[in-house]
C-alpha cells in the first residue's frame, strides 16, 4: 500500500553521500576555474556544467530520493543499492567529462559524457518509474514527473552535442540551444518550481500559491518551454512570461510571510528569486547578453541549493539520530551552526555583487575567488553535519 | 460538509500561524504575549494530535487492519513533536531566546515534513477508506 512509504524514508548514507559529492565538486569546480583562469585557458562548458551537474544535478537526484516518499508517496525498494549506481555513473562520468574539458581531450569528454547520459537516464528512469504509478495530489508531484521527463531528454540533447565534437554528429546551434533551454528551464526551473508550491507556504507559513496556477503550471510550461526551442525573440515570451509569474507570485509570498526572518533560509530564496527576475531579460536577449544570462541563472539555482542543503543536511541529522534512539542527538543549530550560515549567505551576497559588477568587463579572479570561500564554507558544513550524525549514530557506533 | 483531509489541512495552517506569532513575539523578546501565545499555540496542536490519534487512526487502523503503517509512524513524529514543545515551554519560562527559537527551528521542520505526509499520503487514503463526515464529527466532539 502506498502510505506504507512512509516507513521507507532513505538511509541517512544516500543524501549526505551526493550532497558532500556535490559541494566537493563545487568546491573543486571553483579550483579548476581558478586554475584555468590564471593559465588563460577560458572554457564555458566547463564552468556551466561544474554548477549545472557537479553541484545541482547531485544534490537534485539525492534530494529527490529523500523526497519522493515524502512528497508524493513513492517508495523505491532497496533505495541504497539503486542509490550507488546512480551515484557511481554520475560521479565518474562527471569526473571524465570535466577532465575532458579542461584538458580539451575528447575521449574523455565523450567516455563521460556517456557514463553522465547512464547515469541520468537510470536515475531519472527510476524515479519517473514509481511516481507514474501514483495519482499527482500536489502541484509538486506533478511538477517533478514533467521536470524529470525534461532532464532525460535535454541529457540526450547534450550527449548529441559531445558526438558532434567527434564529429560523429553534425554541430548545430539549436541542438546546444535545445539542451540549455531543456536543462536549465525545463529541469532546474521547473523542479525548484514544484518543490516552492510546497515549501515557501509550508516552512514560511506563506499564503498559498493560487490552487489552479499551482497544479496547472506544468501543462501551461510545456507548451511554452516547446515553443522556446523554436530560437527566437518572440517565441522565448510566453515562457519567460512563467518563469516572471512565478518569481513574483514567489517574492510577494516570502515578504508577506507570517515568519518573517525567522527561518534564514528565507534569505537564500530572496537572493535566488532576484538573481532570477534578472535572468530573465537577459534570455529575452541572449543573442548579446548569454554570459550575463548563464551568470545570473547560475547564481539563482546555486544559491538556493546552498541554502536549502544547509537545512536539509541539518534536519536530517536530527530527525534520523532522533529515530534511531541516539543517546545525543543535537539540534539543527547545533549540527551547522548559524555562524557558517550567515557565512555562506554573506558569501552568496558578494559573488552576487561581484559577477553582476565585473563580469561585464571580463574581471572573473575576485569572484573565482569568493566562490572558492563559499564551495569550501559549504563543503565543510555539510562534512562536519555528516560526521557528527555517523559519529553518535547507533547503526554505526554498535558499542 | 469538509473532507477529512480539508479539515485536518486548516488545522495544519492554524497551528502553523499561531506558532509563527509566538516565534515573532519571542524574538522581539515580548515574554508575557509570548508565554499567552505559546500556551494557545501548544493547546491547539496537541488537541489536533489528540484527534488524530484518538478517532482518525483508530478509525483508519480498524478499516484497513494496518497498524504498524503510517499511523505509527505518525504517532512516533508526534511524540518527538510534544518533546521539542515542552523544550520550547521550559526555554520559555527561562527567557532564554536562543534556546527557543533554537528547539523551534527544528520543530518546525520536523511538523512540516510530518504535515506533509499526512496532507499528501494519509489523509488521502483515509478520505477514500473512511466516512469522512462521520469522523470530522467525531474528532469535532473531543
Amino acid at each position: 500500500m502506498r502510505g506504507l512509504s512512509l516507513l521507507q524514508a532513505p538511509p541517512f548514507i544516500i543524501v549526505s553521500g551526493f550532497f558532500i559529492s556535490a559541494s566537493l565538486f563545487w568546491f573543486f569546480g571553483s579550483l579548476l576555474e581558478l586554475c584555468s583562469y590564471l593559465k588563460d585557458l577560458w572554457s564555458l562548458p566547463l564552468y556551466v556544467h561544474i554548477s549545472t551537474i557537479g553541484f545541482a544535478l547531485f544534490v537534485m537526484f539525492g534530494a529527490l530520493f529523500q523526497m519522493l516518499p515524502v512528497v508524493a508517496g513513492a517508495v523505491i525498494k532497496e533505495p541504497k543499492r539503486k542509490a550507488i549506481i546512480s551515484w557511481l555513473l554520475l560521479l565518474l562520468g562527471f569526473s571524465l567529462f570535466t577532465t575532458g574539458f579542461y584538458l580539451k581531450n575528447y575521449s574523455l569528454i565523450m567516455v563521460g559524457s556517456s557514463l553522465l547520459l547512464a547515469g541520468v537516464l537510470f536515475t531519472a528512469f527510476l524515479f519517473l518509474y514509481h511516481l507514474l504509478k501514483l495519482k499527482s495530489f500536489t502541484p509538486t508531484s506533478r511538477g517533478f514527473k514533467f521536470a524529470l521527463a525534461f532532464v532525460l531528454s535535454g541529457a540526450v540533447a547534450g550527449f548529441l552535442i559531445a558526438l558532434s565534437y567527434g564529429n560523429y554528429t553534425p554541430y548545430s546551434p539549436w541542438l546546444l540551444h535545445l539542451h540549455m533551454v531543456l536543462m536549465l528551464f525545463g529541469w532546474v526551473f521547473l523542479l525548484i518550481a514544484s518543490v516552492s508550491f510546497q515549501v515557501v507556504e509550508m516552512f514560511f507559513v506563506a499564503r498559498p500559491y493560487p490552487r489552479l496556477y499551482a497544479m496547472n503550471f506544468p501543462y501551461f510550461f510545456t507548451p511554452a518551454l516547446l515553443l522556446a526551442l523554436y530560437d527566437s525573440i518572440y517565441t522565448r515570451v510566453p515562457l519567460l512570461a512563467l518563469v516572471l509569474s512565478h518569481v513574483l507570485l514567489t517574492l510577494h509570498r516570502l515578504y508577506t510571510s507570517r515568519r518573517g526572518f525567522a527561518d534564514k533560509s528565507i534569505y537564500f530564496w530572496y537572493l535566488a528569486f532576484l538573481n532570477l527576475l534578472v535572468s530573465i531579460p537577459f534570455f529575452l536577449f541572449k543573442e548579446s547578453f548569454l554570459y550575463q544570462f548563464l551568470l545570473s541563472f547560475g547564481l539563482f539555482f546555486t544559491i538556493l541549493i546552498t541554502g536549502m542543503s544547509l537545512r536539509i543536511i541539518s534536519f536530517l541529522v536530527w530527525f534520523h539520530l532522533s529515530n534511531e534512539g541516539a543517546k545525543q542527538v543535537p539540534l539543527m543549530s547545533e549540527v551547522i551552526g548559524e555562524k557558517l550560515i550567515k557565512a555562506c549567505f554573506f558569501l552568496s551576497l558578494l559573488l552576487t555583487i561581484s559577477l553582476h559588477t565585473l563580469s561585464f568587463h571580463r574581471m572573473y579572479l575576485l569572484p573565482v575567488v569568493i566562490h572558492i570561500i563559499l564551495s569550501g564554507t559549504l563543503s565543510l558544513s555539510i562534512i562536519k553535519g555528516s560526521l557528527l550524525y555517523f559519529r553518535l549514530s547507533p547503526l554505526y557506533n554498535a558499542s | 460538509m469538509f473532507s477529512i483531509t480539508e479539515y485536518l489541512t486548516d488545522e495544519h495552517r492554524e497551528c502553523d500561524e499561531l506558532y509563527a506569532k509566538v516565534e515573532r513575539l519571542v524574538s522581539e523578546e515580548r515574554w508575557q504575549e509570548a508565554v499567552k501565545a505559546f500556551g494557545e499555540f501548544r493547546d491547539e496542536t496537541l488537541r489536533h494530535f489528540q484527534k488524530e490519534e484518538d478517532v482518525l487512526f483508530p478509525e483508519f487502523e480498524g478499516r484497513t487492519g494496518i497498524v504498524m503503517g503510517p499511523t505509527q509512524v505518525m504517532r512516533m513524529e508526534h511524540a518527538q513533536a510534544r518533546e521539542l514543545i515542552s523544550r520550547m515551554g521550559e526555554a520559555l519560562e527561562k527567557k532564554d531566546k536562543r534556546a527557543f527559537l533554537s528547539v523551534g527551528e527544528t520543530f518546525m521542520i520536523l511538523i512540516q515534513q510530518h504535515n506533509m505526509k499526512e496532507e499528501q499520503i494519509l489523509y488521502p487514503m483515509c478520505d477514500q477508506h473512511l466516512d469522512a463526515p462521520e469522523v470530522v464529527q467525531k474528532m469535532e466532539a473531543l
